[in-house]
């Protein structure tokens, strides 16, 4: 069964968003489909970083964006 | 050796002295450390301002950049100071906060050449502004097994941990390679956003130099100010890490690999 997962991104995007994800797909294939640069973000499930060579499962995500300003 | 405290250092530190956890002994290790702030800016001012408060013996501060107008929203060291070097700025200021602090002022942009100076420093904080420099500073202590506390901010949001290299996670277990695109303070951020995750990061110094409480190894804080929200996340080593995994690819610093 394809997994659903809820999805947020931040910052600058602030709603939740439900998403059902290919069954197998990994968290790379996620960000490749949600056009997201894999070199600027984190994935956390449940409040862990996930290698993004996982694969993706029912959860709560959220991507977080590297910050570099001082 | 440790040299007593005299009475001034006794009545400056007093509250520190009544901690159980720092009393004297821990302050004398305070005044007996080294400090290497990289960068005299958002997060670098609260920084050299608590760690010279709390009493750290030597404190370096590296940056090439001129106080500007525009700095002054949050680079609260640097009031009055518009077109003077940062470093010789946060010389004057801690000068003024607390003579018990010895600064070294090195006013140049860290580099791949210069890099070499945190073997002179117990801990290194990193104050950068950007991406390349974040990289070159996270892979200088893994090599040289320096302690590092990493802050950075972005408009309303700021992220921080500290990095114990072959202990902890590093840098590039969470974010393997530089990114191809920047983002930095252009977008601009909330001017007291730096004081909250710097003061976060001179915490994390004090704890480490004093060995005390639980410091943000394999723990990075995420902060927003917007809502008001601090989340923990936990972070693992990386076994594919290029820098401390099993099999690391990174071995020296060659500046070819940390040039804008």
């Amino acid at each position: 069964m394809s997994p659903t997962v809820t999805l947020k991104i931040v910052p600058n995007v602030s709603e939740e968003q439900i998403l059902k994800i290919p069954e197998g797909a990994t968290y790379e294939s996620l960000l490749n489909i949600l056009d997201i640069n894999e070199e600027t973000v984190l994935v956390l499930k449940d409040g862990e970083a996930v290698p993004l060579d996982g694969t993706v499962v029912s959860s709560n995500l959220e991507i977080l964006y590297i910050a570099s300003g001082g | 050796m440790t040299a007593k405290l005299s009475d001034k250092q006794r009545s400056r530190y007093s509250k520190h002295l009544l901690l159980q956890d720092i009393g004297e002994t821990g302050q004398q290790r305070l005044l007996s450390s080294k400090v290497l702030c990289i960068g005299a800016g958002g997060l670098g001012s609260p920084v050299i301002q608590y760690l010279a408060a709390a009493g750290i013996g030597e404190i370096g501060i590296v940056d090439d950049d001129r106080v500007e107008m525009s700095n002054l929203q949050r680079q609260v060291i640097h009031g009055g100071k518009p077109g003077l070097a940062k470093v010789i700025s946060a010389l004057e200021f801690v000068e003024r906060l607390n003579p018990d602090v010895i600064v070294h002022a090195y006013d140049e942009r860290i580099s791949a050449d210069n890099i070499s100076m945190i073997d002179e420093y117990d801990m290194v904080v990193d104050c950068s502004d950007n991406f390349m420099t974040r990289y070159l500073v996270n892979d200088a202590c893994v090599l040289h097994n320096k302690p590092l506390a990493h802050g950075s901010i972005f408009m309303f949001e700021g992220q921080v941990m500290t990095i114990l290299p072959h202990v902890g996670p590093c840098y590039r277990c969470l974010f393997r390679d530089v990114p191809s695109k920047d983002v930095s303070c252009d977008e601009g951020v909330l001017g007291v956003l730096p004081g909250v995750i710097g003061v976060i990061q001179a915490t994390e110094v004090i704890k480490h130099l004093l060995g005390i409480g639980e410091t943000l190894v394999g723990r990075m804080v995420y902060y927003d100010a917007l809502n008001m929200k601090f989340d923990e996340i936990t972070v693992r080593r990386d076994p594919q890490c290029p820098m401390c995994g099993l099999h690391p690819e990174i071995t020296s610093i060659d500046r070819r690999s940390y040039q804008d």
